[in-house]
């Protein structure tokens, strides 16, 4: 038997193998020291779908502060309507819902002078 | 290595890919706790990378990557009270060269020998023989690079070998006799 025999029989019997995920849990430790992601900006990791929800919120809240200074319609007192508001506010805030019905709110120009003005 | 050094990863890859077993090799055959050969080999390679500026390219890449291996091990050894360093001392003194073994028996030592004795053989064997084997054996690496990576002369080493071969194969056939 040659020595390169010896050692290469040793090679057979004595040599260990790396386990399956060994080559990708050695690339995941590189690139976290070397290749590090660049963190984003606050503003690129908002969710472009609820900035969407904003300008709706905005329309329900002109409608909820509309409706407080239409209180001669309805005939109420400063109290009743402010209660009256307090209370939409609340159901605003807490059926959240409601924003994404009215994401897709399209208002005629008519529509947003009465928001704005109060009258048609 | 030069490209690695410029900071292409695809180069480092080729390197990794190709020294890798290798390194995980001597890695465990220089460790007791086997649980850490992995977590080390890659420390290795992380290292290696960190370092790419400090490597001299007069000198050979693989001496490189094993001495970083080597030293590693040490440091990581020292910290865990395994080593026992007198064995990695040089012994000049009782250098001679492997010439006439018996050789032809040596490979039906080995080849009866199941996988897991082998391995315990090798692991009982005195560090400094069993580094220097697993450098030859293992990772393939030359008399004249062992030689490098360990810091001994190149006869220090083939006597290291020689008597760990004889070590180990006189560990297999007790192991036969029992």
């Amino acid at each position: 038997m040659k020595k390169k025999d010896f050692f290469s029989t040793l090679k057979k019997t004595a040599e260990g193998k790396p386990s399956a995920d060994f080559d990708k849990s050695f690339w995941d430790r590189f690139d976290q020291e070397f290749n590090p992601k660049v963190k984003k900006h606050w503003w690129e990791e908002l969710n472009l779908s609820q900035l969407a929800l904003m300008p709706a919120g905005a329309a329900v809240a002109i409608i909820l502060m509309v409706n407080v200074y239409q209180k001669i319609d309805f005939g109420l007192d400063d109290d009743k309507m402010l209660s009256i508001g307090a209370i939409q506010h609340e159901e605003m805030l807490q059926h959240m819902d409601m924003l994404k019905e009215m994401e897709n709110l399209d208002l005629t120009e008519q529509e947003w002078k009465y928001l704005l003005e109060g009258k048609i | 290595m030069a490209m690695a050094i410029e900071g292409d990863q695809k180069a480092f890859e080729v390197l990794y890919e190709r020294h890798r077993g290798g390194i995980m090799n001597y890695v465990r055959g220089m460790m007791f706790d086997q649980n850490k050969v992995e977590e080390i080999t890659q420390e290795v390679f992380l290292k290696a990378y960190r370092q790419k500026d400090s490597y001299d390219q007069r000198h050979k890449f693989t001496t490189w990557i094993y001495s970083i291996a080597r030293n590693h091990s040490i440091d990581v050894m020292r910290k865990k009270g395994e080593s026992l360093y007198e064995d990695f001392k040089t012994d000049e003194d009782s250098t001679f060269d492997i010439k006439d073994e018996a050789l032809h028996s040596e490979e039906a030592v080995l080849a009866k020998a199941e996988n897991a004795r082998v391995r315990e053989a090798l692991d009982s064997l005195p560090e400094g023989q069993r580094e220097v084997l697993s450098l030859r054996a293992l990772s393939e690496l030359s008399y004249a690079e062992i030689a490098n990576v360990t810091g001994k002369s190149e006869s220090s080493v083939k006597s290291l070998i020689f008597r760990a071969k004889q070590g180990l194969l006189e560990k297999l056939k007790e192991g036969e006799e029992e």
